[in-house]
């Protein structure tokens, strides 16, 4: 049986919010409480969790500070990561809740609804996939290649993945390699630089990646490092599959790239990095032309 | 420092060499990009350009994609470490440079690369002395090896 703590980052205990420290992994696992919106709103600026885990911990925050509306909860978190859609999710929510009144009820609901989901979105990626499957990846997409894997064997299919490691945060090295190593699934870390290597020497076949946000035209923003992806995808003749969430139709350039501090850029170095200047946006955008194809929560 | 406030600038990928900083000083700016697993970046291209006070700002490898879309990079400077019948030799990263800048039509320049005395940590898994995968996890690490960029890619000496 394959398992990730990343499926489901972010859990609920009595009125606490227990938030897994991803900036901990993989040499502790540790957890955060979360008992107000303050310390929620913490715990997401310093990324301690992100991707799903944010989308868990908005709608907990949701349900349980009900000095809070919905609408104010939904604009202290875009205040803190900008780029992410809160606005859809609380969309969401308001729609659930408006049937059965109780906000806690209607969350573990969708949540238990959006885990079988995105199995689903696996199993149609896997259907897409050649045999092997020789996938480059890149951030993190909390446990989902994990359930990529189970259906690609459904199908007989080998498949072995490719990490890129995701600088400055190392999410592909700490969490996403992590995550499939320690499920013993064939999975390379290289460096985000070794990207149009690999494509190259024919190492991988497809790239597989998450997004932050999805246009219905097909453009995404996902963590930055994509775009480069992306073009030398295009360049290589290999297939760009994004999974996305529920994508709207917006303009994806009038979407705020979020600029995180340059101190960030060293957080895992040894070196010293007094004197210098660095700049960190932290999505790219992706535009649908690069795109094979986009594969949304839904399946379609 | 924002994006908004960097000007278009001179990519260095690679070990600066003298006569690359001499072509350096005479543009606006430097970008140091990190140049993984070495570190060639931080390690020596920025301690040579704050001694030369050469204006630059630093980023990761994987936010050049995002300098490159954003129209940022004037041009690019290759560090070369050798030369064969069919192209040039460079550190791991440098196909991807060359690639992005080629797609971008950014001009490319290339250098003999620099000398660079520090023992560098080669190991795509590390940083230095912190180790980020378990020990039975290092066979599944890609160690980067010199790349080879080919003339029949589009490669011109500049």
């Amino acid at each position: 049986m394959y398992s990730s703590l990343l499926l489901f980052p972010v859990k609920l205990e009595g009125k606490k919010i227990i938030v897994l420290d991803e900036t901990l992994l993989p040499f502790k696992e540790g957890y955060i409480k979360v008992d107000s919106l303050e310390k929620a709103l913490d715990v997401l600026g310093s990324m301690k969790t992100r991707a799903f885990g944010q989308v868990l911990l908005f709608f907990y925050c949701c349900a349980l500070f009900d000095s809070y509306s919905i609408a104010e909860i939904t604009q202290r978190f875009k205040e803190t990561r900008p780029t992410f859609d809160f606005e859809l999710l609380a969309a969401l929510l308001e729609r659930e809740v408006s049937g059965s009144k109780d906000i806690l009820e209607s969350v573990n609901k969708f949540i238990a609804n959006f885990d079988f989901l995105r199995r689903r979105r696996m199993s149609r990626l896997a259907a897409l996939l050649p045999n092997p499957a020789k996938v480059l990846t890149i951030c993190n997409i909390n446990g989902e290649l994990i359930y990529l894997y189970e259906e690609l064997k459904k199908l007989s299919k080998e498949c072995i993945f490719y990490v890129s490691e995701t600088r400055p945060y190392l999410q592909g090295t700490r969490l996403t390699f992590w995550e499939l190593r320690k499920n013993n699934i064939p999975a390379y870390l290289i460096c985000d630089n070794q990207a149009a290597s690999v494509m190259k020497d024919g190492k991988v076949n497809c790239v597989v990646t998450g997004a932050d946000r999805a246009t219905t035209k097909g453009d995404i923003i996902n963590k930055v490092g994509t775009y480069a992806l992306a073009r030398l995808a295009k360049y290589f003749g290999i297939p760009f599959y994004t999974l996305v969430q529920y994508p709207k139709d917006i303009d994806v350039s009038s979407i705020v790239i979020e600029e995180r501090p340059s101190s960030e850029v060293f957080m895992f170095l040894e070196e010293g990095s007094a004197g210098i200047d660095a700049v960190y946006p932290s999505f790219d955008i992706v535009t649908s032309n690069l795109v094979t194809k986009q594969i949304n929560i839904l399946g379609q | 420092m924002k994006i908004k406030d960097v000007k278009k600038a001179v990519l260095i990928w690679g070990i600066l060499s003298k006569k690359g900083l001499d072509a350096l000083k005479k543009e606006e700016m430097g970008i140091v990009a990190e140049c993984r697993p070495y570190l060639y970046g931080l390690k020596h291209n920025s301690i040579l350009l704050n001694k030369e006070k050469v204006p630059y700002f630093y980023c990761t490898d994987n936010m050049l994609g995002y300098l490159f879309r954003e129209g940022k990079v004037k041009r690019t400077f290759i560090f070369y470490r050798g030369k064969k019948e069919d192209g040039f030799i460079s550190p791991a990263g440098s196909l991807y440079v060359f690639l992005l800048s080629k797609l971008h039509s950014v001009e490319l320049k290339f250098f003999e690369e620099g000398r660079f005395s520090e023992g560098v940590d080669k190991d795509a898994s590390t940083f230095g002395e912190r180790v980020f995968v378990s020990r039975e996890d290092f066979t599944f690490v890609e160690q980067p090896e010199d790349e080879l960029i080919e003339y029949k890619m589009g490669l011109k000496e500049a």
